[in-house]
C-alpha cells in the first residue's frame, strides 16, 4: 500500500478532470451543472414535500413513532430512550432528530411530532440531491447520467414512499453519502478524509446497516489515497470512523451493559438485564433462511412490496450493479459503484429479520449503478443522440411511474386522517391521568404536552408493556386492571400474542370500543386501510372521576345562572333543578346545592311545598307539578341532610314527601299509585296518567322513614306491579318487546292498564325519551336495596341485549348500541341513539349483560364526550338533558350515586359497575 | 448537573479540543498538496549569490567539535562566500584546544574561512555566544549549527536558492533526530522532531508566528542586528527570536525536505531528556512571561503564540487529567453521558498513538530506514511512559518557574548529542542587549 501510494501523484478514482464535478464548484461556480442541480432540487422538493404530512400514514409503521419518542426523551429527559434503552438501534439518528426539534422550537412546530420529523427528512433528502449528483459525477458519470440518477432517487415511488417516513435510515444515508462525497474530494485534503471517516462512523451509529457499505467505502478509501497524504490517507479515514463507532460500545461499557449477561443462551434477550452484545447476537442470529431461501423475508418483500412499488429501480439497479461488477475488472470507478450497490443487497438478502423500509439503504446506490451503466451507453452515442436518448428515457420512466399508479397516491391520498384525528380526540377528551397502552406512532404526541392538549404521563407502547420489566412489572404489575385504555388497530391482537403481552391481551379482552377512526381506503392497495381504535377497559377509574368532575363543571358553567339550570330556550324545569340538587349531593358540593335550592325554593316552590313544572322569562308558565321532579328534590334534600347533617334540609325534605303523598299519590283498588303530577290526580276522567319512569323506589324507601304515617312500601309494591304489567302488556300492539312505555293509563275504577291517550295524539306506549329512565331507576334501586323485583325486572331487558348484539346488514358488524326510540313491539322509530336511551340501556344491561353494558358505556357515553373551555360535555353541547344523563350514567357506572341516607360514612369506596351488579343487600 | 459535573464536562471537552487541534497540527503537512509541495526543497539551485556566516557555538564539546568543523567547512558552497565562526567561552580550554588544532589542520590545507571567537564575561550561554558571533559576522545571512549537527552538504545552496527566489529574509530548515531505535524513548523523541519540523512549523509559518529552532535557521544579518540579536537571559532564545521576528511581520520560510534536514541525536539518558525538556518548557514559560507575543499583529497569531507557549502548562494538566478521569471512572458514579465525555481525552491519546505509529513508518520511509518488526511494538509500550516523561518534565518546569529556579542544570555530555545546553546562569544575567565586550579573542590563521 505504502509504495503504491508514494508513486501515485493523484488517486485513481477522482483525478484532476473530476475537479469540475466537485460540489463546491457546483455551488460556487457558474454553468450548466448549477442549474441542473437546482432543477433537481426543485423537483425533489415538490416530489418529496407535497402531501408529505398526509401520505404515507404514520400509523403504517411503528418506527416513526419509536424514533420521535426517543428524540423526545433526548430533548426533554436527556436520556436515549423514554423507557429502558436496549440497544436495538444506535442513537445518533434520533439525537439529530432531537437537535432538529430543539432548534425548531419543539416537537410540534410543524404539527405532530412525526410531522416535524418529516420536515427533517425532507431537508435531508434535499441535502442528498447535490451529493448523489456529485458522487455520480465523481465516479465517472456524465452530466446526463448523473442527473438521471438523482431524478430517479427523488421520483421513484419506492424511494419517495419510504423516504418520507421519519426513519434513522435516512439520517444514516445522508451521513454515508456525505462521507462518500467527502472521500471523493477532488483536492485530496486530509481533513476531508478525516471528516469523511467521522461521518461514516456517525452513519453506522445512526443505523448499523451502514456496515453494508463498508466494503465499497474501504475500497474507495484505499483507491482514493493521494501521494501527499502518505500513510495517513487510509488510516485518516479508518481511525476516526472506528473512534466514533467505538463510542457506542463505550457508552454501553460505562453503563455496565456491554458484555453478554450469560443468563440466557446466546441469541436471546435476557428478561432482566440489558446488554449490547446480547441485543446484537439476538438481532443477527435470528433465523431467516439465507440468500437462496426464496421464502425468507427479503424475497417476500421483493415480491409483495418493493417490486410492486418500483420494479425498474430494484431489478434494473441490481442488473446494473452486476454489469458494473463485470466492468469493475478494468474500471475501478465501476467497481466502487458495484461494491456500494451489491453490499446493501447482500446485507438485506442475508436472511434474518428484514423490514420493508430497509430498502432505503440500497436506493441511492442502485440509482448510481443504473447511472454508471447509462453513462457508458450514452458515451457511445453522438451528442444529439445523447440528448434525445436522455430525454426519451426520462419521459419514459416518468410515464411508466405515472401509469403504474404508484405515484399518484403520494400526492392525493390522506391515509393519515385516522391517526391524526384520533390523537386529537384522545388528547382533548381522555383524562391525562389514564394509563394507556398505545401504538408506537401515537405515543410521542400523547406523552408530550402540546397539540392543544396535556401530556399523558402514563401512556406506554404495547411493546414496552410486553418486554420492559420497568413497565410491565413496575407500572402495570402484570395486571390488566391497571390499564384504563388501549389504542389499537385491527389485528393488533396478533402482535400482543406474538410478544406474549398478557397485560394488553387481558386488558383488550376486558375492554370495549369507545371510538373508531378510519381513513379512506387507499385506491391502489399499496397499504391497508388505516384504522385506529380506542378501547376502554371495563373498570372504574380515573376516567369516571374526571368525567363526573368536568361534566358537572360544564353543566354549571353552561346552564346555570345563580342556581337556575336553564335549557337553551331559557326555560327552567323542576326536573332540571331536582337533577342539579341530586348531582350536588352526590358530588358533595354543598355550595352548589345551597345555591340551587335557594333559587328553587324561591322561584318554583308552590304553597304545598311541591315544585311548579316550568318557569320561563321569570314567569311560571306551567304551574302543575311533575312527580319525578318532586321525588328527586325530596330525595336530594333528605340525602343532603344526612351528608351535611342539616336538620333544615331534613325538615324541608320531609315536608315535601308529605306533600307528594297528599298531592300525587292516589289509591286505586286499595293500592297507592304515584301519578304523573297534581294534574293527573285531579283530572276528572277515568284514566289516570302514570309515567313509569317517575317510579323511584330507591327514594320511596327513604320517604317511608321520614313519613311513617303513609304506606310508602305499598307505593313501591304497586309501582313494581304496574311496571311488570305495563312492560308485558301489548298496549295495542300484537306483542310487547318487554320494554316499559313512556306513559300508561290506569283506570281509576278498575285498576286496569291501557295505552294512554294524550291530546297531542303521540304514541305514548313507545320506549321513547322517558321510558329508558325506568331502567336507571330500577338499577339504582337494585344497587341500594337489592330488591329481587328490581333484579328480575332488569333481567327481562333481553330486547336491549339483543339490540346491542344484533348483526348489521354486512353480516359481521354488530349494532353495539340501542336506538333512541322504539315502538312498544320493538320496532325502531328513531335509529340515532341519544344519551337518555344509552344511559337507560346501560343501566339495564349492567345486570343482564355487563359486556353489552360496557359496550354502550364505552362507545355511547365516554365515546360521546367532547371538551371545551367550560368543561366536558356529552353529545350536543347545548342539550342540558344529554349532559344530565351523561353524568347520571357515569355516576351509576362508577357507583358514585351513594345512598347517604343509609350509608353515613361519606363517599363510598369505588366499585366497578360490574363488581357491584349484585347490589347491596 | 452539579458544578463539579459541569467542570468535568468542560475540562474534558477542552482537553479533547486541544488534543484534536494538536493532532491537526501534527498532520498539517499531509493535509493538502500545496502544503506538501511547499515544504519540499527546490529541485534546482540558483547560482551562489548570498554570503553566509555560520555560527558554531560550543561548550565542552571536545569529542565532536573537530568533526563538526570539518562538516561545516565541507559544505558545498564557494568558500569565499562562507564565514565560519566557532564561539566558545574562554574558560573552556579543552574545546578551545581542539578547535585550534582543527583550525591549524585546515589552514595547512588552505582552508581559512573558519575562525574561533571566545568570550569571558557572563552570562556564559549560547545566546551570549551567538551575539558575540553576530558582532563579527560578515555574511549577508547568519546561521547556526550546533556542535553535534550533521548539516546536509547542499544546505547553503538550497537556502541561497530559497532566499533569492522568494526574497525570504528568514529560513528555517528541518532538524531531525535520527537514532530512533537507540533507547526506549528515542522513537517518540524522534517523531516529535519529525512532526514539529515537517508539519507543525509550516502551520506556524502560515499563521505568521514561528518559534524558531535552535539551529539550521538562516536570518539576514542586518535584520538580526536590527532586532538586537538574541536574548541572553532566555532559556529558549531560538523561540524568542522567532516570536520577535513575527512581531515585525517578518515572513519566515520553513522548509523540511527529508533529504536536507540537519541530523541530530536524542539525549542519551532519561535524565538528560528530562533536563532538556524541562529547560525548553521553562524557556517557553519565560517567553510567555515576557509578553512579546502580545504585540503580535493579529489575533490568530497571538492565540497561536499563547497556545504554543502555554504547551508546558497544557502538558502538565494532560498528565494529571487521565489519572483523574480514570479514578472517577472507577470510583465515582457519573451520569453515563458525562462518563463518555471524560473518556474523550483518553480517546485522543489513542489517536495520538496511532498518528505516532503511522508517523514512525513515514519517518523511516522518508529517510530510507527499515524499521524492525519490534519498532512499532516498542513504540506502543513506550507511548504512555513517554507521555509520563513529558508530563513530569512539564510539571517540573512549571514548578521551577514558579519557584524562580532559572539556573542551568548541569548535564553530562557523552559525545554525539545535542549541545545547545550551554551552561547558563541567568540569575545574574544582564539586560537583553548585545554584550559586545570581546575578551581573549583569538584568531588563528594557518
Amino acid at each position: 500500500m505504502a509504495d503504491s501510494t508514494r508513486t501515485q501523484r493523484t488517486p485513481v478514482l477522482v483525478d484532476g478532470k473530476a475537479l469540475s464535478a466537485r460540489t463546491w464548484s457546483i455551488l460556487s461556480g457558474i454553468g450548466l451543472e448549477v442549474y441542473v442541480v437546482l432543477a433537481l432540487g426543485i423537483v425533489a422538493l415538490v416530489a418529496h414535500g407535497f402531501n408529505m404530512f398526509n401520505y404515507p400514514a404514520y400509523t403504517l409503521l411503528d418506527d416513526e413513532g419509536i424514533y420521535t419518542g426517543q428524540a423526545w426523551a433526548v430533548l426533554t429527559q436527556h436520556r436515549l430512550a423514554p423507557f429502558t434503552f436496549i440497544y436495538e438501534t444506535p442513537p445518533v439518528g434520533w439525537i439529530i432528530l432531537a437537535a432538529w426539534m430543539g432548534l425548531t422550537g419543539g416537537l410540534h412546530t410543524f404539527g405532530g411530532s412525526i410531522d416535524s420529523g418529516r420536515v427533517l427528512m425532507l431537508i435531508l433528502h434535499l441535502g442528498m440531491i447535490p451529493m448523489v449528483y456529485g458522487i455520480a459525477r465523481k465516479l465517472g458519470c456524465n452530466v446526463a447520467a448523473a442527473a438521471c440518477a438523482t431524478l430517479l432517487f427523488s421520483l421513484s415511488p419506492l424511494a419517495l414512499f419510504y423516504q418520507r417516513f421519519v426513519l434513522v435510515d435516512t439520517v444514516m444515508l445522508f451521513l454515508a453519502l456525505l462521507s462518500l462525497d467527502l472521500l471523493l474530494d477532488g483536492w485530496g485534503r486530509l481533513s476531508r478524509v478525516v471528516f469523511s471517516g467521522v461521518c461514516f462512523g456517525l452513519a453506522i451509529l445512526s443505523k448499523e446497516s451502514a456496515v453494508a457499505l463498508l466494503p465499497g467505502m474501504v475500497f474507495i478509501a484505499i483507491q482514493q489515497r493521494w501521494r501527499h497524504q502518505g500513510r495517513f490517507a487510509f488510516i485518516g479515514w479508518v481511525t476516526p470512523m472506528l473512534v466514533v463507532v467505538s463510542l457506542y460500545p463505550m457508552y454501553a461499557f460505562l453503563k455496565g451493559e456491554l458484555f453478554p449477561t450469560f443468563d440466557v443462551p446466546l441469541g436471546n434477550l435476557s428478561p432482566t438485564r440489558v446488554s449490547l452484545m446480547n441485543t446484537l447476537f439476538w438481532e443477527y442470529l435470528r433465523e431467516g433462511g439465507g440468500l437462496l431461501n426464496y421464502s425468507n423475508q427479503f424475497w417476500e418483500l421483493v415480491r409483495n412490496d418493493w417490486f410492486k412499488r418500483d420494479a425498474l429501480l430494484l431489478a434494473g439497479g441490481a442488473v446494473a450493479a452486476l454489469i458494473n461488477l463485470r466492468r469493475g475488472i478494468s474500471s475501478r470507478q465501476a467497481m466502487a459503484v458495484a461494491l456500494l450497490s451489491i453490499g446493501p443487497l447482500l446485507y438485506l438478502a442475508r436472511g434474518g429479520m428484514v423490514l420493508n423500509y430497509q430498502i432505503l439503504l440500497a436506493i441511492p446506490f442502485l440509482c448510481l449503478s443504473l447511472a454508471a451503466v447509462f453513462s457508458v451507453v450514452l458515451e457511445k452515442l453522438p451528442k444529439p443522440a445523447m440528448v434525445a436518448s436522455t430525454l426519451t428515457v426520462v419521459v419514459a420512466i416518468g410515464l411508466g411511474y405515472w401509469s403504474s399508479g404508484n405515484l399518484q397516491p403520494l400526492f392525493s391520498e390522506y391515509p393519515v386522517v385516522a391517526g391524526r384525528t384520533s390523537t386529537a380526540w384522545i388528547k382533548e377528551n381522555i383524562s391525562p391521568e389514564s394509563r394507556i397502552i398505545t401504538r408506537d406512532d401515537m405515543w410521542t404526541d400523547l406523552r408530550a404536552e402540546g397539540m392543544d392538549g396535556p401530556a399523558f404521563p402514563y401512556v406506554y407502547t404495547h411493546w414496552k408493556v410486553s418486554s420492559d420489566p420497568a413497565v410491565r412489572d413496575d407500572v402495570f404489575k402484570q395486571d390488566w386492571h391497571n390499564v384504563d385504555y388501549l389504542i389499537t388497530s385491527p389485528n393488533i391482537e396478533k402482535e400482543f400474542i406474538a410478544s406474549k403481552n398478557t397485560v394488553a391481551l387481558e386488558a383488550l379482552k376486558n375492554a370495549h370500543l369507545v371510538k373508531q377512526w378510519k381513513s379512506e381506503p387507499g385506491t391502489q392497495g399499496l397499504h391497508n386501510q388505516q384504522i385506529v381504535e380506542l378501547w376502554k377497559v371495563d373498570k372504574v377509574g380515573v376516567t369516571e372521576t374526571e368525567t363526573l368532575k368536568n361534566s358537572g363543571k360544564y353543566i354549571e358553567n353552561n346552564f346555570s345562572q345563580q342556581g337556575a339550570f336553564a335549557s337553551s330556550d331559557g326555560s327552567v324545569t323542576a326536573l332540571s333543578q331536582s337533577n342539579a340538587l341530586l348531582r350536588a349531593v352526590w358530588s358533595n358540593d354543598r355550595a352548589g346545592f345551597n345555591r340551587t335550592w335557594a333559587w328553587t325554593k324561591q322561584n318554583l316552590q308552590n304553597p304545598q311545598g311541591l315544585l311548579y313544572w316550568l318557569r320561563q322569562n321569570d314567569i311560571i308558565t306551567d304551574a302543575h307539578t311533575a312527580t319525578h321532579a318532586d321525588n328527586n328534590t325530596a330525595l336530594a334534600l333528605l340525602l343532603g341532610s344526612k351528608l351535611w347533617n342539616d336538620p333544615e334540609l331534613a325538615a324541608a325534605g320531609t315536608r315535601m314527601v308529605k306533600a307528594i303523598w297528599n298531592t300525587e299519590v292516589l289509591t286505586i283498588k286499595g293500592k297507592p299509585y304515584q301519578v304523573a303530577g297534581d294534574w293527573a290526580a285531579t283530572g276528572q276522567g277515568q284514566i289516570l296518567a302514570i309515567n313509569p319512569s317517575y317510579f323511584a323506589p330507591y327514594a320511596f324507601r327513604i320517604f317511608k322513614d321520614v313519613d311513617p304515617t303513609h304506606n310508602w312500601q305499598a307505593v313501591i309494591d304497586a309501582g313494581y306491579d304496574l311496571l311488570f304489567n305495563a312492560s308485558k302488556a301489548p298496549l295495542g300492539y300484537t306483542l310487547s318487546a318487554g320494554l316499559p312505555p313512556d306513559w300508561i293509563g290506569l283506570n281509576r275504577y278498575t285498576g286496569e292498564l291501557s295505552a294512554l291517550q294524550l291530546t297531542d295524539k303521540t304514541d305514548t306506549t313507545r320506549y321513547g325519551f322517558d321510558a329508558p329512565r325506568v331502567y336507571f331507576n330500577i338499577a339504582l334501586d337494585l344497587r341500594w336495596s337489592g330488591d329481587g323485583r328490581a333484579k328480575t325486572y332488569l333481567q327481562q331487558a333481553g330486547f336491549l341485549k339483543d339490540e346491542v348484539g344484533r348483526l348489521l346488514q354486512d353480516g359481521v358488524t354488530r349494532k353495539g348500541l340501542v336506538s333512541a326510540i322504539y315502538k312498544h313491539d320493538g320496532s325502531v322509530v328513531i335509529e340515532q341513539p341519544n344519551l337518555v336511551g344509552s344511559a337507560g340501556a346501560m343501566a339495564a344491561l349492567l345486570t343482564l349483560d355487563p359486556g353489552a353494558a360496557n359496550t354502550i358505556y364505552s362507545s355511547q357515553v365516554i365515546g360521546q364526550v367532547g371538551h371545551n373551555s367550560k368543561g366536558l360535555y356529552f353529545g350536543d353541547q347545548q342539550d342540558l338533558i344529554a349532559q344530565e344523563w351523561g353524568w347520571f350514567a357515569t355516576g351509576l357506572y362508577a357507583n358514585r350515586l351513594t345512598d347517604f341516607w343509609h350509608n353515613t360514612t361519606g363517599v363510598q369506596p369505588v366499585k366497578t359497575g360490574i363488581e357491584s351488579q349484585g347490589g347491596r343487600k | 448537573m452539579s458544578i463539579s459535573d459541569l467542570a468535568l464536562a468542560g475540562g474534558s471537552l477542552l482537553l479533547t479540543a486541544q488534543s484534536a487541534y494538536s493532532a491537526s497540527l501534527m498532520l498539517y503537512a499531509w493535509q493538502g498538496e500545496d502544503q506538501h509541495i511547499r515544504s519540499r526543497a527546490p529541485e534546482t539551485f540558483e547560482p551562489p549569490e548570498l554570503s553566509f556566516t555560520i555560527l558554531l557555538p560550543a561548550r565542552h564539546e571536545e569529542a565532536v567539535i573537530q568533526d563538526t568543523i570539518q562538516r561545516v567547512v565541507d559544505l558545498d558552497y564557494p568558500h569565499e562566500l562562507v564565514q565560519v565562526l566557532i564561539v566558545i567561552e574562554a574558560g573552556d580550554s579543552g574545546t578551545i584546544e581542539k578547535v585550534n588544532q582543527k583550525l591549524a589542520y585546515l589552514a595547512a590545507r588552505g582552508i581559512t574561512h573558519a575562525r574561533l571567537l571566545t568570550f569571558a564575561d557572563p552570562p556564559i550561554n549560547k545566546p551570549h555566544g551567538l551575539n558575540v558571533g553576530l558582532q563579527e559576522a560578515t555574511g549577508n545571512v547568519v546561521t547556526i549549527f550546533d556542535a553535534e549537527d550533521e548539516p546536509h552538504p547542499n544546505i547553503l545552496k538550497m537556502v541561497n536558492t530559497l532566499m533569492t527566489r522568494e526574497h525570504a529574509p528568514v529560513v528555517q530548515s528541518g532538524v531531525q533526530l535520527m537514532n530512533y531505535s537507540d533507547r526506549w524513548f528515542s522513537a517518540l523523541n524522534v517523531l516529535e522532531y519529525f512532526f514539529w519540523f515537517k508539519s507543525r512549523m509550516h502551520y506556524h509559518s502560515a499563521i505568521g508566528m514561528v518559534p524558531l529552532g535552535g539551529n539550521t535557521v538562516f536570518v539576514e544579518r542586518d535584520l538580526l542586528r536590527k532586532m538586537g540579536g538574541w536574548d541572553q537571559q532566555c532559556l529558549t532564545e531560538d523561540a524568542d527570536i522567532g516570536i520577535r521576528l513575527s512581531n515585525q511581520n517578518v515572513p519566515i520560510r520553513v522548509v523540511y525536505d527529508d533529504e536536507y534536514v540537519t541530523r541530530e541525536e536524542t539525549p542519551p539518558t532519561v535524565n538528560q531528556f528530562i533536563k532538556q525538556r524541562t529547560r525548553w518548557n521553562q524557556g517557553f514559560l519565560q517567553v510567555l512571561g515576557k509578553g512579546d507575543w502580545l504585540k503580535l499583529p493579529s489575533i490568530p497569531q497571538r492565540l497561536l503564540a499563547l497556545y504554543t507557549l502555554c504547551s508546558p502548562l497544557i502538558q502538565a494538566v494532560l498528565t494529571i487529567y487521565p489519572l483523574i478521569s480514570l479514578w472517577m471512572l472507577f470510583f465515582v458514579k457519573l451520569p453515563t453521558p458525562l462518563a463518555v465525555l471524560t473518556m474523550l481525552p483518553l480517546y485522543m491519546l489513542v489517536i495520538q498513538l496511532v498518528i505516532s505509529l503511522v508517523g514512525l513508518y513515514e519517518f523511516t520511509s522518508a529517510h530510507g530506514l527499515k524499521p524492525s518488526l519490534f519498532s512499532p511494538i516498542r513504540l506502543l509500550f513506550s507511548f504512555l511512559p513517554y507521555q509520563g516523561l513529558l508530563g513530569y518534565a512539564a510539571l517540573r518546569a512549571v514548578f521551577r518557574q514558579l519557584r524562580g529556579m532559572n539556573s542551568w542544570e548541569k548535564t553530562v555530555h557523552i559525545g554525539a548529542h545535542r549541545t545547545t545546553e550551554l551552561t547558563k546562569d541567568v540569575s545574574t544575567a544582564l539586560p537583553p542587549v548585545i554584550h559586545i565586550s570581546k575578551v581573549d579573542e583569538e584568531v588563528v590563521r594557518g
